[in-house]
């Protein structure tokens, strides 16, 4: 259950795009506002180019904004180097993608734990193995390890890339279509494993769909429109 | 799971797309270490060449036509082994190598040999008058010994390393004995290449003419015409190979020298001395060393029978180890320390050709009257040299214990030196008349000596007359007479001067004044019976009449007159020396025998060997560090290859982006789990770095067959590049490690360089896996760059064109570089503009071209390395044709290369006589008549290194040749490349005049020499100074005051021929010729020269094949880097073929959809060749303008022309290899189904 204590705290965030032949900059994002509680699962829907990926990538930090400020447990994102983000993607944050971004030239054990490899605490990445055994086993991939990605369905592949994503426990998962390339079956099995991941581990989770179904599974919906966002919106 | 792990499998899984990349840094690093082995193998090459010619020679003495005792060497030898010491002071123990005699005497002289039925000759032939012991120094003895040391190392020096038996090795030893002999009388061995040149086997007769080693220089008036040289006839014994020493030669150069090696005692003979020599060969590998333990136990095992190396390797680390064995420089300085210190404890006044004696004349020969006794210094060279005068007539210093022969030297005769400041210095030389009115005394002797011979007091215009001459002129005191001599520096001109005195004194022909003895030795004089048996060197004008020769029978060379040594020193002193004897009264109390002794303590004392010429000079050393410091062919081979290894480079650069590209997401998860950018780069280098190491590797075994393949070339289709020098392939394990990081540091920095934009996106960018391009449109610094690149070349060629310096290539050079930088930010601004246009306007008028340019736009990098590497290609090969020298191109123009000159000539023995005068002809049978027109420019040779193209070692000791300088400044011939700074720019060859001395000695020379050898042979640049040494040992700089451009002056370094003669009186006569003669009677003139010369091994060629052997060194290097750089437009085309096939795979979803919308295949095929030949054709145009500039020098120089065929040819041959490359790309990658490949999408 999502408590009090806030994860995420946006003010004023704003993103503009470059136009062509230096024309006028594009406005993606106008003056966001928002709060995410720890535990929350929060759905980002509206249509396509409305700034919703932006909104992820900004929170995920692979983007910068700006306008405005970003903080995660209180921390402005936006005082960090490229190297203090780094840090929060790789110990806070977890990422699913619509595409998997599997390696293929690893295993399925590998490839959960290339997000240890940065990590210095040599205690912490001894222990990585059998936790992201513990996990596959846990998303019914147990008997998978050995696997490359070639040999997998998407639907597995997608969760191999959500167990990637929870190998160094972070407080927020964000996942941007994560079913988007997925048949039904795989969709409600992925959104089944990221609610009880959401329920069970407490981990926050924000994510960004066109899915209706996948939408209605989470706390909360935000849908955006011409650069804003609403409470409660329609996925 | 680790980030090796990660990389490992990586580099596993996409080994595919790797394969270019390895193949790319396989090339390139085949090309850069083949480069560097080539480098190694001319180097070992020359070291092998410095040990074929020296063998086991460490130290030798050239006196030059000083002739030493020839028992100096066996007086040196008694002193060695010994204690040395080296530069800190230490003593170290000094061993001689080599088994027998640590030394080896020879008389060596210059000559010319002829076949005796005159079918062959040959010129500049060495004829060596040798003992046993000489050929103790053959490589080969070298190489036994060597043997011998390192099974002594072995501890077992029961079995030798090469795994012989002592009795194989005996055998060896023996064998090698046998050829370890001296000629028969009558008989004389030819080395291989004496015996090539002239067809001559054995039993075959040779003549060998040379000039006799006279007492006096040729060049001095007195000197004997008729006998200056001598011929021996005889039977060819053997040939002797280069590996017994058959090409000793002191001379380093690649050719092997023509020697003919003689009976010494018959040379001796021949040439009328005896016991004498002119050569010390002194043994190396010396110094005992300490060989470190771990060395010595490498090569243990490297020598160990079945030691499991594969033998081109142990043949490399062996020879290596080999070349660690060769003294140090340190170890050299030591040795030759020693030496030299031996020779001044042994050397004797005899070895200098000084001679102390006493002059006791029976009255008889003094008209009655008692003379007394006199120690006289002198010499058969005649002239004392200077510091023999000042030596003899300054009291010693030091007592002279440590010199072998004055071992008992006391306090007491330290003291008795004072006495010798009581020496009077002689001066005596021949009058050609003494003339009163119109009484004429031709061909008297006169002494120039102050008292007893002249009162006290006496004026330098005045002249003391004995009452002969007296007589015989009608003169008494208070007359004047003239005085008529030739002046001694005026040498084959014979320059007639003459001076008036007045007599102060008639004296008897008695006493002091009846010494027959006051005349030296003058060759050709001195021994005649009659004055109609002189032999001098200059006609005998004046008649003699009989009373002339009643006084030369009775009193033959006493003086009739005698003037102040003062004046006759203002008249005939000369470069030789200004005294022709000392002459010491011996003190009362003194036994002759006592003060004689004292007298020649003094002298030795005072003297050091080194002032006479008798210098040890380290010619090993000397020899390996020309062989080390000459031209690096390494580097050469480097920049010749400098664009096959930068294609190499673009076209890995250009594979590994395209996997870079395919796998950008992968970039972006990583980053996006957390992985720092820098992490992500390290793991990406580390990659690269792998990729890099394998292809390095595969490209050092690639390298080496390469250099192999380079080695063939230089021996074969470039063999004028290393002037016909043998070249064997040679590496050292040091090269193969340098070449190889070297190969991993270039290819991982370009692939650093190639990721670095894509690496510093966001991640979110990478995820979705575009591809960076750079901003759009706007303003481009490209065309900013272009502007101002463009602005630099123009403003550059318009000040060549304005200055008139239009023979400077370097400026086109740089300009046509500039060209090619303004061309290509052209093209990147232009294809920026482009593509920001097309994105944004294409929609609205769209047509088949502008979707062509839009593809050409799309991938800027792409296009934009392509258009460089084409561009860049043509530039350099197409331009490098400019650079090609013809030699008959306005030969006969005097700012030709050839100086406006028809023929060169160069003769064996030096020529005294001036062949500009019918006196001069005709000494060699030559009339007026035959050389109608015909005139000559005489240098003077003072023999040392080749500094010219030809000569591939670095030229320690340059040539030197002496010229008046205002025969080629009249002419104004040769073209100045430069003056150096503070030489006025329109001095010319006059500013070799401005030389300068101190105290009379010559310090600084000016001299001119070709900018190539200046720059190339010498490595050094004008202003600069070399250190060299004079005949006596003493430094002067040549200072390099103008450069020649491109002539045939190349080899040598011009100075003026006074100033040679200052510095090397030893050398005689000319040598080498300019000659002037119409195009049309050149053939005619000749092969008059030739055959009228023939016995002075007169060789003449003409000046344009000279040049053209010159040129031929530039133009092979030339062809060299086109050859290769024809490799890299290969790889250039390859280049291109690759991003066409890229490119179209990349867009078979984008040409699908066009197929899908009614494009027909061919419409397609189409569209994508024009995209491309596009891209060929800016390349191509580029290029071209570029390469148009840089010839421009040809069309104002002399001696190149547009090479307009290369230039068609290698643009034709671009256009040609684009196209089908470009055409069989498309082809194959429209194949199939581009429907398919939409659905696909």
């Amino acid at each position: 259950m999502p408590g009090n204590e806030v994860l995420f705290e946006l003010h004023g965030v704003g993103k503009n795009y470059a136009g062509a032949e230096g024309g006028k900059p594009v406005s993606v994002l106008r003056d966001v506002e928002l709060t995410v509680r720890r535990g929350e699962s929060v759905a980002l829907v509206g249509p396509s180019g409305s700034g919703k990926t932006t909104l992820l990538n900004i929170l995920g930090t692979l983007d910068r904004a700006d306008q405005g400020k970003v903080l995660l447990d209180g921390q402005d994102l936006g005082s960090l180097d490229e190297a203090g983000l780094a840090d929060v993607r790789n110990r806070q944050i977890g990422f699913v993608f619509q595409s998997h971004h599997l390696l293929p030239h690893l295993t399925v054990l590998e490839n959960v734990l290339v997000p240890t490899l940065p990590m210095a605490e040599g205690a912490v990445r001894a222990a990585a193995p059998d936790r992201a055994r513990l996990l596959l086993k846990r998303v019914g991939l147990g008997d998978r390890l050995g696997h490359r990605p070639g040999q997998l369905s998407g639907g597995e592949c997608q969760r191999v890339a959500v167990v990637r994503a929870m190998i160094n426990q972070p407080k927020i998962l964000l996942a941007d279509e994560p079913t988007g390339a997925l048949d039904r079956n795989s969709s409600r099995g992925l959104a089944a494993l990221l609610k009880e991941l959401n329920r069970e581990d407490g981990v926050t989770l924000i994510v960004v769909t066109h899915s209706m179904e996948l939408a209605k599974e989470m706390g909360r919906v935000l849908e955006f429109g011409d650069g804003q966002l609403r409470e409660g919106g329609q996925a | 799971m680790t980030r090796f792990r990660l990389i490992r499998r990586s580099l596993v899984y996409h080994w595919r797309s790797h394969l270019g990349v390895v193949l790319g840094a396989l090339i390139g690093s085949a090309a850069l270490i083949g480069a560097l082995v080539v480098g190694d193998s001319v180097r070992e090459s020359l070291k092998d060449r410095a040990e074929a010619r020296l063998g086991a020679v460490e130290l030798a003495l050239s006196s030059g036509d000083r002739l030493f005792q020839a028992d100096l060497g066996s007086r040196l030898e008694k002193a060695i082994p010994g204690q040395a010491t080296n530069a800190a002071g230490q003593s170290v123990n000094l061993q001689w190598g080599g088994t027998g005699e640590p030394r080896a005497h020879a008389l060596v002289l210059q000559g010319v040999a002829v076949k005796q039925d005159g079918s062959a000759r040959a010129h500049q032939v060495q004829i060596l008058g040798s003992t046993v012991p000489f050929w103790r120094f053959s490589p080969r003895e070298e190489q036994r010994m060597e043997l011998m040391r390192s099974a002594l190392w072995r501890g077992r020096p029961s079995t030798s390393p090469s795994g012989l038996d002592d009795l194989a090795l005996e055998r060896a030893f023996m064998e090698e004995f046998g050829s370890w002999r001296k000629p028969a009388p009558g008989g004389v061995r030819l080395n291989r290449a004496l015996a090539e040149q002239l067809s001559a086997k054995p039993g075959d007769t040779v003549i060998l003419r040379f000039a006799k080693p006279s007492a006096l220089s040729q060049d001095a008036v007195l000197s004997p015409r008729n006998e200056a040289s001598v011929a021996m006839r005889l039977v060819v014994e053997d040939i002797v190979e280069g590996e017994r020493f058959g090409e000793f030669s002191l001379k380093s150069g690649q050719r092997p020298a023509l020697n003919a090696f003689v009976n010494e005692s018959e040379l001796w003979r021949v040439s009328g001395v005896t016991n004498r020599a002119n050569l010390l060969l002194v043994h190396g590998g010396n110094l005992a060393r300490s060989v470190s333990p771990w060395r010595q136990k490498f090569l243990q095992s490297l020598q160990a029978p079945g030691n499991g190396w594969p033998r081109p390797i142990r043949d490399m680390l062996l020879r290596s180890l080999r070349r660690g064995l060769e003294p140090t420089p340190a170890e050299s300085e030591v040795t030759l320390r020693h030496v030299t210190d031996e020779l001044r404890r042994h050397w004797q006044l005899a070895d200098a050709e000084i001679e102390v004696r006493t002059i006791e004349e029976p009255m008889t020969r003094t008209g009655g009257e008692v003379m007394p006794p006199m120690i006289e210094v002198a010499t058969r060279r005649i002239f004392l040299d200077i510091p023999v005068r000042d030596a003899g007539l300054t009291p010693r210093k030091r007592l002279l214990r440590d010199h072998a022969a004055f071992t008992a030297d006391r306090e007491e005769d330290l003291t008795s030196a004072a006495y010798v400041t009581n020496g009077i210095p002689i001066l005596t030389y021949l009058a050609n008349s003494i003339r009163a009115g119109d009484r004429l005394t031709p061909y008297s002797i006169v002494t120039a000596a102050d008292a007893p011979w002249t009162p006290s007091g006496m004026k330098d215009g005045e002249i003391v007359v004995n009452e002969w001459l007296a007589n015989d002129l009608g003169v008494k005191v208070g007359d004047r007479v003239e005085l008529t001599y030739y002046d001694p520096e005026a040498g084959a001109r014979l320059l007639e001067k003459t001076n008036v005195f007045t007599i102060r004194q008639v004296v008897p022909l008695k006493g002091i004044h009846a010494d027959r003895t006051l005349m030296p030795e003058f060759p050709g004089l001195s021994k005649a019976e009659s004055t109609r048996d002189w032999d001098a060197g200059f006609p005998l004008v004046h008649p003699i009449r009989d009373e002339d020769e009643a006084y030369w029978k009775a009193h033959r060379g006493t003086p009739k007159a005698f003037i102040t040594e003062a004046a006759g020193r203002a008249m005939w002193a000369n470069r030789f020396g200004d005294l022709t004897a000392i002459r010491y009264a011996v003190p009362e109390n003194s036994f002759t025998s006592g003060f004689q002794k004292i007298v020649e303590a003094n002298l030795v004392a005072n003297l050091d060997p080194a002032e006479l010429g008798l210098v040890f000079r380290p010619v090993r050393a000397e020899a390996f560090r020309a062989a080390t410091s000459g031209q690096d062919f390494g580097g050469l081979f480097i920049g010749f290859s400098f664009f096959l290894v930068l294609a190499a480079l673009l076209l890995m650069a250009l594979m590994f982006q395209f996997g870079l590209e395919q796998r950008l997401p992968e970039v972006g998860m990583l980053l996006a789990v957390g992985f720092r950018p820098k992490a992500v780069r390290r793991l990406w280098l580390g990659e690269a770095l792998a990729l890099a190491a394998v292809g390095g590797v595969l490209g050092a075994g690639a390298g080496l067959g390469y250099a192999q393949a380079m080695i063939y070339g230089l021996g074969t289709l470039w063999r004028d590049a290393v002037a016909g020098t043998p070249l064997s392939f040679h590496v050292t394990p040091g090269t193969l490690v340098i070449g190889l990081l070297a190969s991993m540091v270039v290819c991982g920095f370009t692939i650093w360089l190639t990721m670095r934009r894509q690496f510093a996106r966001p991640p979110r960018a990478l995820l979705a896996g575009s591809i960076e391009e750079g901003r759009l449109g706007g303003r481009s610094r490209g065309f900013l760059v272009g502007a101002i690149s463009l602005a630099l070349a123009l403003a550059l060629a318009g000040w060549a064109l304005v200055t008139g310096d239009t023979s400077n290539a370097g400026v086109f050079f740089g300009a046509g570089s500039l060209i090619l930088i303004a061309g290509l930010s052209f093209a990147a601004g232009g294809l920026r503009r482009m593509q920001g246009q097309t994105e944004a306007l294409g929609g609205l008028s769209l047509s088949p071209g502008k979707l062509a340019v839009r593809g050409t736009a799309r991938r800027r990098s792409r296009s934009l390395a392509t258009v460089g590497l084409l561009a860049s290609g043509v530039f350099l090969v197409a331009s490098l044709g400019a650079f090609r020298m013809d030699a008959g191109k306005d030969a006969m123009r005097r700012t030709s290369g050839t100086g406006g000159f028809a023929l060169v000539g160069e003769s064996s023995l030096p020529i005294s006589v001036d062949l500009n005068s019918v006196a001069g002809l005709e000494q060699y049978g030559l009339g007026v008549e035959d050389l109608k027109g015909v005139s000559f420019v005489p240098f003077r040779v003072r023999e040392g290194d080749d500094a010219s193209c030809l000569n591939l070692d670095r030229a320690q000791r340059p040539r030197l040749l002496g010229v008046r300088p205002e025969l080629l400044s009249e002419r104004g011939a040769f073209r100045f490349g430069g003056m150096a700074k503070g030489i006025a720019s329109d001095a010319g060859w006059m500013a070799l005049k401005d030389w300068k001395e101190a105290g009379g000695v010559v310090e600084e020379v000016p001299a001119v020499g070709d900018v190539a050898s200046i720059q190339w042979a010498l490595g050094k640049k004008l202003g600069d100074t070399l250190d060299m040494t004079d005949e006596r040992g003493r430094p002067f700089r040549v200072r390099l005051v103008g450069g020649v451009v491109n002539s045939i002056l190349q080899g040598s370094l011009v100075i003026d021929e006074a100033a040679l003669s200052r510095l090397f009186p030893g050398v005689s006569g000319y040598r080498w010729f300019l000659v002037d003669a119409e195009a049309a009677a050149m053939a005619d003139v000749s092969t008059k020269l030739s055959r009228a010369m023939a016995d002075v091994g007169m060789e003449v060629a003409p000046a344009t094949r000279r040049l053209a052997e010159l040129n031929a060194v530039q133009n092979t290097y030339l062809s060299t880097f086109q050859v290769l750089g024809g490799l890299g437009l290969l790889l250039g085309s390859a280049g291109l073929g690759v991003v066409v096939l890229r490119n179209v795979l990349e867009r078979r979803g984008e040409l699908g959809l066009m197929t899908a919308v009614g494009f027909r295949r061919g419409a397609i095929v189409r569209l994508v060749l024009a995209e491309h030949v596009a891209l060929l054709g800016a390349g191509l145009g580029i290029g071209l303008a570029a390469a148009v500039v840089a010839v421009m020098p040809s069309l104002w120089g002399a001696g190149s022309e547009l090479p307009v065929q290369s230039l068609v040819l290698t643009i034709g041959c671009v256009m040609l290899l684009g196209l089908v490359t470009t055409w069989a790309a498309t082809r194959a990658s429209v194949r199939g189904s581009l429907l398919g490949a939409l659905r696909g999408e």
